[in-house]
């Protein structure tokens, strides 16, 4: 049956309507005079919906999305997999969601262990002498790694570096982050096999560089062969190895960033460690470092510290989730994780090689990278990904790594089932054939969904980002 | 492995058709010194009975009373909130990068922008921020970018502290340097003690309303010329205050139907003048119409994002509070103008009529500006009643040593406590009168 | 592709028209830069009065998912400005070298022209390096 294509809720909301009350009206009390005048604009014609509308309303926008409750989400890069129901049930337990991280420690003691045993675990899998937890996202761990990477080079007395390395396989929080604490972002080019050489950065081994920041596996899921060898050589520099940890699900139990050389490294908890994406947010994103960085945390309590980054404990709500998610599944589980992560990546890529393009030959872990090079028809990558909604489909990553061009980046995780993976290529590999004998079938896509292709030119340019009162009358 | 789909018979017809004899194949590229050899373990795997009884046992009883804000704030939340919030639907989707299959969200994110556009008096808003702190400095790293050659913000000191502490952070990193206006001892005003000329050359006047010792502010006395921005921790004050007139409006929404979870992850909210909207950070959603002119939504000017352009983006944020900023809105929903401000007029009568108890046995409110629904007490007047409270498990306020204000608690009570208004108010009579 | 044989070319897709008046000069991009940015929502130009330096970024265009900088074919001040344009970005597509122009400069060191390809050597750069956009 066919979604209806809810309006926005502004329609349904009405003055007269019956709108929620928390609590019963006490009239000794309501007669106590507030001492200022209330503001009087109708809050901009803001207006309630009846409870029975709101459920309905908000029910129906909600099946106008894809979630990975319904089916596979093989965003590359994002790592969309199974959110565990459990987290869920624990998070929402009111001794976790009410608690205020005001109260005297005495109330806190259970929260705060749970927060020291999640910082502990994360350093185990990573192999960072130290985590610290309070960064709000995964850019937001990064932002933290970069000023905490800028006070280490200032307590050396070290003023002059400012040069920040940047793959161009590197995902563009790397280098906004950089220029938010006032680096200047050198782009370095990966190698033929997809990788970096150490030869490509010799030219920046020197007085000017502050670090060096490597996605490991790389966007492409290749393993950085050389980095070891390019932290080395960093360091003997005077710079510092940051690692970018998006992909940290093709890792554990198979290496330790923090024993390779890389000095610091944030995590997602919501992608390697199951806390729900929820349409954008919130993350999580804790920092793992080494001794060296320690004193700089935001946590570390000693006056080198770069202070706090975020108020209070930082994103507890997805701390617990991950916490349970660890303790569900043990260290064995983890590496299973990682394992089932590679088997499933690298069966789609054996299945797809051929149909498409796949432009850098090297071996991959947990996400592959293919592009729209062979497409009869002019056929692009947008094209198709738009087309493989009408299978059934949410499209991968498209245009990304922005070094490859026309780039479909697919990332199936673990907990997709041997079906599920075969029901995504056989789509696939049905769009791809379209693409030859019906391209406007492509051109045109998708053809099943509330809405067919968005006018995003319009939409930029006349920005219309917010409800007036004047359109309801 | 618990949420693995695959069976063993699987795995080896998936490695057949790789063409590989074992999984370790697959690793063959991670080189051999490169291999974990560490035999340190994490706990688990735990069955999901043993592991919530472990947590059930490691539970320590919640305080009875907690009249704790400070910055978030406890209100009833609808059952309606939480049962809707926890749809697959929501809690499971991703940022919504292909416009044709996330209507949904960015519906709802259509809907956020145009309530925090409502609240905040502002001409529009983003789709909002990690929390209320980060929003804050979002705002004035915005001031900078437009007022690029300046390099000095001035603050009141009456920002909520975890907020200051935030924003000297990113300031040390930007070279800025952060003046601190300080406030009125007697009215718990903040002070513009600096000329107009010195306003108008910083970044930007940053105050908070109701500020960090629950004193309502007003901009009227920043200087023309000057980039105001307001903070507002308390986002239930709006529904009566709108705020003063600023060039940005930003801070916490968790009032607004997200729990208070120790502090995170809440909502930020960020709103300003059309005229910034191209130097704003964080994601925007506009509506347009498809191939066929059905109304529809999609991100837009998405140029000043990261993941186009990179060092040179307004902000590195990614990732932001998706699922809290869906909360604040269902709970926006249903309360609507008027259900929002029975609330704030609950919370901030049951303020007053606790503060007149207190005021009853001798305790006196430390600032004479007006207040929303949390004020300063000053307690030296019963040394011992606060810690009498606490031991029977009723936090009256938090204390404030730290803010050079020994015997001073912050107060704050919210619908939350209205109802139950003659036996809070009895219980701390009783305590002050024992001692 | 036929390029206008009376302008100059900047690497970064620039072109200047010189004034017979020996004084002032017209700003733009190309064809193919425009074709190549595809959908344009926005163009960001200095006010008059500002200075603007060869070689230097000057303004900013941008499509829905691209930004592109612009780059000064040469150095002066901004005497004039296609306020139209930014008005309605559909000019450049139509007439990028007539009513699509920019700027208008005062130039300050005509030698600089000498720097900037004319168009049979731009035709054959774009030629030459097909995947340039």
């Amino acid at each position: 049956m066919p979604t209806p294509l809810e309006r926005v809720i502004f329609h349904r909301a009405d003055a007269a309507k019956e709108h929620f009350h928390a609590v019963a009206a006490d009239q000794a009390l309501d007669a106590i005079d507030l001492g200022f005048s209330e503001r009087n604009d109708g809050l901009g014609g803001m207006e309630q919906v009846g409870e029975v509308e709101v459920v309905r309303h908000y029910t129906r926008l909600s099946l106008l999305n894809w979630d990975i409750d319904r089916g596979l989400y093989p965003l590359g890069s994002c790592t969309m997999k199974h959110n565990p129901r459990l987290n869920e049930r624990v998070a929402a337990d009111p001794a976790y969601a009410d608690a205020h991280p005001e109260w005297p420690a005495t109330y806190l003691a259970q929260h705060k262990r749970i927060m020291s045993e999640l910082a502990h675990d994360l350093a185990t899998l990573s192999g960072f002498d130290k985590v610290c937890l309070q960064p709000a996202a995964g850019a937001h761990g990064e932002l933290t790694a970069v000023f905490m990477i800028r006070a280490w080079h200032l307590s050396r007395g070290d003023t002059k570096r400012d040069v920040f390395l940047i793959p161009d396989s590197a995902h563009g929080t790397n280098p906004a982050s950089a220029a938010m604490s006032g680096f200047r972002c050198v782009q370095v080019k990966s190698g033929p096999n997809g990788t970096l050489r150490i030869e490509d950065i010799q030219a920046h081994l020197n007085e000017r560089l502050a670090a060096i920041m490597i996605t490991n596996p790389n966007t492409l899921g290749i393993y950085e062969t050389q980095f070891s060898d390019i932290a080395d050589a960093v360091h003997k520099a005077g710079g510092l190895v940051y690692m970018d940890g998006a992909n940290f699900n093709a890792a554990m139990g198979v290496f330790q960033p923090g024993r390779i050389g890389a000095d610091v490294m944030h995590f997602n908890l919501h992608k390697t460690f199951t806390t729900p994406h929820g349409g954008g947010g919130p993350g999580s994103g804790p920092i793992g470092f080494n001794e060296n960085l320690a004193p700089f945390a935001p946590d570390s309590g000693l006056p080198q510290s770069i202070g706090r980054v975020k108020a209070w404990f930082g994103q507890w709500g997805m701390y617990i989730r991950a916490w349970v998610y660890i303790r569900s599944l043990g260290s064995s589980g983890l590496s299973e994780a990682t394992e089932q992560a590679v088997l499933n990546a690298n069966y789609l890529r054996s299945r797809l090689d051929g149909v498409l393009n796949l432009p850098v030959k090297a071996a991959t872990l947990h996400e592959v990278v293919f592009n729209d090079r062979d497409l009869p028809n002019k056929i692009t990558t947008l094209d198709l990904a738009k087309r493989l909604i009408d299978f059934g489909f949410h499209p991968p990553t498209v245009y990304f790594p922005i070094h490859v061009p026309g780039a479909l980046m697919i990332e199936p995780t673990e907990t997709e089932s041997l079906d599920e993976l075969d029901r995504f290529c056989d789509a696939l590999c049905a769009v791809v054939t379209e693409a030859a004998e019906d391209p406007e079938r492509l051109k045109t896509a998708p053809h099943t969904t509330c809405v067919s292709r968005v006018d995003e030119v319009l939409a930029a340019r006349s920005l219309d980002v917010r409800w007036t009162a004047a359109e309801c009358g | 492995m618990r949420y693995s789909a695959t069976t063993p018979n699987e795995r080896q017809r998936m490695l057949d058709t790789i063409g590989v004899s074992s999984v370790a194949d697959l690793f063959q590229s991670v080189p051999e010194a490169a291999r974990t050899r560490s035999a340190a373990s994490v706990l688990g795997p735990l069955p999901e009975g043993t592991l919530l009884a472990e947590l059930e046992a490691g539970k320590v009883a919640p305080p009875r009373v907690a009249l704790i804000g400070g910055g978030l704030y406890r209100h009833f939340i609808p059952a309606t909130v939480d049962s809707l919030c926890a749809r697959s639907e929501w809690v499971t989707s991703y940022t919504p990068y292909q416009p044709e299959v996330s209507q949904g969200t960015l519906r709802m994110y259509y809907e956020f922008q145009t309530y925090v556009s409502m609240l905040t008096g502002q001409e529009l808003s983003n789709g909002g921020m990690y929390d209320g702190s980060t929003a804050c400095v979002e705002a004035v790293l915005m001031a900078k970018r437009l007022r690029p050659k300046t390099n000095r913000v001035l603050v009141s000191a009456a920002l909520n502290p975890q907020y200051l502490e935030v924003l000297r952070t990113y300031m040390r990193f930007q070279n800025v340097e952060v003046v601190l206006l300080p406030f009125d001892r007697s009215t718990g005003h903040t002070l513009i003690n600096v000329d107009a000329q010195t306003q108008a050359d910083a970044i930007a006047v940053l105050l908070q309303s109701p500020n960090t010792y629950g004193v309502i502010e007003d901009t009227a006395g920043i200087a023309p010329g000057a980039f105001r921005i307001v903070v507002v921790t308390e986002a239930q004050s709006l529904a009566l205050l709108k705020p003063p007139p600023a060039e940005v409006v930003c801070g916490e929404l968790q009032s607004l139907g997200i729990p208070v979870q120790l502090g995170g992850p809440t909502a930020g909210f960020f709103a300003t003048r059309r005229e910034f909207v191209r130097s704003m950070p964080g994601r925007l959603v506009g509506r347009t119409v498809d191939r066929h002119g059905t109304e529809a939504f999609c991100i837009t000017l998405a140029t000043r994002e990261q993941f186009i352009r990179r060092e040179k983006a307004t902000s590195n944020i990614c990732t932001s509070s998706g699922l809290m900023c869906l909360r604040s809105v269902v709970y926006t929903s249903l309360l609507g103008r008027k259900g929002l401000q029975e609330v704030a007029r609950q919370s901030a009568r049951a303020a007053r009529a606790f503060l007149a108890a207190l005021e009853e046995i001798g305790l006196k409110r430390a600032f004479s500006g007006n207040f929303f629904n949390e004020f300063v007490v000053d307690c030296s007047a019963r040394p011992e009643l606060a810690r009498r409270l606490e031991a029977a498990g009723f936090l009256l306020g938090l204390p404030l040593e730290a803010h050079g204000l020994p015997h001073h608690r912050l107060v704050a009570l919210t619908e939350i406590e209205y109802p139950k208004m003659a036996a809070l108010i009895k219980e701390v009579k009783t305590h002050a009168h024992a001692s | 592709m036929k390029m206008p044989q009376d302008l100059k070319y900047s690497e970064h897709d620039e072109w200047i028209r010189l004034d017979a008046d020996g004084i002032h000069a017209w700003v733009g991009i190309t064809a193919p830069a425009v074709e190549a940015l595809s959908d344009l929502v926005f163009l960001d130009l200095p006010e008059v009065g500002k200075e603007i330096q060869q070689g230097e970024v000057f303004g900013e265009i941008e499509s829905v998912k691209a930004v592109a900088d612009l780059y000064a074919p040469m150095t002066g001040e901004v005497v004039g400005r296609n306020d139209a344009l930014i008005d309605d970005l559909s000019m450049l597509k139509k007439d990028p070298y007539g009513d699509g122009w920019m700027l208008k400069i005062r130039v300050e060191k005509r030698i600089e022209a000498d720097k900037l390809m004319k168009a049979d050597a731009y035709a054959l750069r774009l030629k030459s390096n097909p995947d340039h956009h």
